[in-house]
């Protein structure tokens, strides 16, 4: 094992490295909190530390000479699971270069272990939906007071007629209209149910238009009758690679933003594109993106507002009419996806929030780069 | 890189894609899975195998991480972990050739 570290810094001959001796690095090495194995090209183990031994559990003397399988080099970091006895499985971000090992070519992997970070992650979504769910519930409130106004007034009608004229056929018309009713509530209950039960995952391939009909359901629902809503959907949509659940969410929490902008009467609008290249400037995020746009005619926002859009915890709303969550959602959604966002907006000129969703892969490492920008509209 | 020591490159036209369930690299994985049976035009077939859903395997086969894509035909197996969506690099390891589709695909 002293070995490796002393070859090791022969590999890095840079001139920081020329006064730690081969004990420092040896020990550097052995004590660093990342995992690190030296694998030849074969995909044997020649070298683990002590840090690999525990994100594979298993002991150091274990680890060599077993035939893991040769790390690939990609030039960034890639996530690969890692599976041990006895313990779950670890999430590991890897990393590979080539290096020198004993005069002989070998690969190095760095290792990281990211479960916990990715546990958090995953409650940090959870969190974010329940706080999406929170605000539907808000939003369809009124729904709700409505069919139960309805039912009311309904079973009162009731009770007259079966007082006083139980055979009169409007009864069952009444009875039946009233479980029409029930029908119409249960659908809601089961949509909001099925939201709410669906589990954060990981991107996925989905096939973005048939997502968007899906969750416009349920926002027909819960926007109220002043509010209609316009779905331009680009029948040529290229599938997309996001986490779905997270797309619903951040479409219900601009829809829910847009409705308070339009303070109950107006138009939301959904528009996909295969061809995002149309409003961009820079052409080449049509090969990389598809965009979908979800716009309302609102009151529009100040660029003052826009600057903070997408902080934590900024809104402009009343007080209980709001949390600043949403668009911050969105934002990371956006952030983690690997796409881009763009707002245009101006004061009594409405909002259209554009997201760049990246293509399924057709032709491997797209490099995906995150770009937020705000620009105000121009006919401000 | 280059490999020398293989005798009979895609010697059954069999390979096997360990992946585990759900995680991030898997649905990449099976991503690359097609390009590169695509790019071979039949030349090989990809059995997946998921890890979580078969831990017997695993363990049988001495699979440590996922990804990992691993020729079984060679004692002991070729096996590449991480990610495959550098399909030369992959096609490189096992000694495949890229078939001619008149489309370049890199």
């Amino acid at each position: 094992m002293a070995r490796g570290a002393a070859e090791l810094s022969e590999q890095y001959g840079d001139a920081s490295l020329t006064g730690i001796s081969q004990f420092d690095f040896r020990r550097l090495i052995e004590t660093t909190a990342d995992g690190v194995l030296v694998v030849d090209l074969s995909g044997t183990v020649l070298y683990a530390n002590p840090a690999a031994a525990v994100i594979f559990g298993c002991p150091v003397a274990d680890l060599v000479h077993i035939p893991l399988g040769r790390p690939i080099i990609s030039g960034e970091t890639t996530e690969i699971t890692v599976h041990r006895p006895i313990r779950p499985p670890a999430e590991v971000e890897m990393r590979t270069v080539e290096l020198s090992w004993d005069g002989r070519p070998a690969l190095l992997a760095s290792l990281r272990d990211v479960s916990a970070h990715r546990a958090q992650q995953e409650r940090r979504r959870q969190s974010q939906k329940l706080e999406a769910i929170g605000r539907l519930a808000a939003g369809i409130v009124h729904d709700i007071n409505n069919l139960l106004t309805v039912f009311e007034s309904g079973l009162r009608l009731l009770r007259k007629q079966l007082r006083e004229d139980p055979a009169n056929p409007n009864t069952a018309m009444l009875i039946e209209e009233l479980l029409k009713r029930t029908q119409n509530g249960g659908a809601l209950t089961q949509q909001l149910l099925a939201f709410s039960r669906g589990q954060s995952l990981y991107p996925e391939t989905i096939e973005l238009n048939g997502r968007i009909k899906a969750i416009t359901r349920l926002l027909e629902r819960t926007l109220g009758n002043g509010i209609s809503i316009n779905l331009e959907l680009d029948p040529g949509l290229g599938p997309v690679v996001v986490d779905a659940n997270q797309l619903d969410v951040a479409i219900l929490n601009l829809a829910v933003n847009a409705k308070d902008a339009m303070a109950g009467t107006g138009m939301l609008a959904i528009e996909t594109s295969d061809t995002p290249g149309d409003i961009e400037e820079m052409p080449a995020l049509a090969a990389s993106f598809v965009r979908v746009t979800v716009s309302d005619t609102g009151c529009g926002m100040s660029k003052e507002v826009l600057a903070k859009v997408f902080e934590p915890f900024f809104t402009t709303k009343g007080d209980g009419r709001g949390t600043g969550l949403g668009l911050s959602q969105v934002y990371g959604f956006i952030k983690q996806s690997g796409g881009h966002i763009r707002i245009e907006s101006a004061v009594g000129e409405g909002t259209s929030v554009h997201l760049f969703l990246p293509r399924a892969p057709r032709t491997g490492n797209d490099e995906l780069q995150m770009q937020v920008e705000i620009r105000p509209n121009t006919c401000e | 890189m280059s490999v020398s020591d293989r005798s009979s490159p895609g010697a059954n036209g069999l390979l096997r894609l360990y992946i585990a369930g759900d995680a991030p690299g898997a649905h990449r994985a099976l991503a690359n899975r097609l390009r590169i049976m695509e790019e071979l035009a039949g030349e090989v077939e990809i059995q997946v195998v998921d890890v979580l859903a078969h831990p017997d395997e695993a363990e049988r086969t001495g699979i440590l991480a996922t990804p990992t894509l691993s020729d079984e035909s060679t004692t002991p197996p070729r096996r590449l972990i991480g990610d495959i969506s550098n399909i030369a690099q992959v096609l490189d390891y096992f000694g495949y050739r890229k078939k001619d589709s008149g489309y370049d695909h890199s």
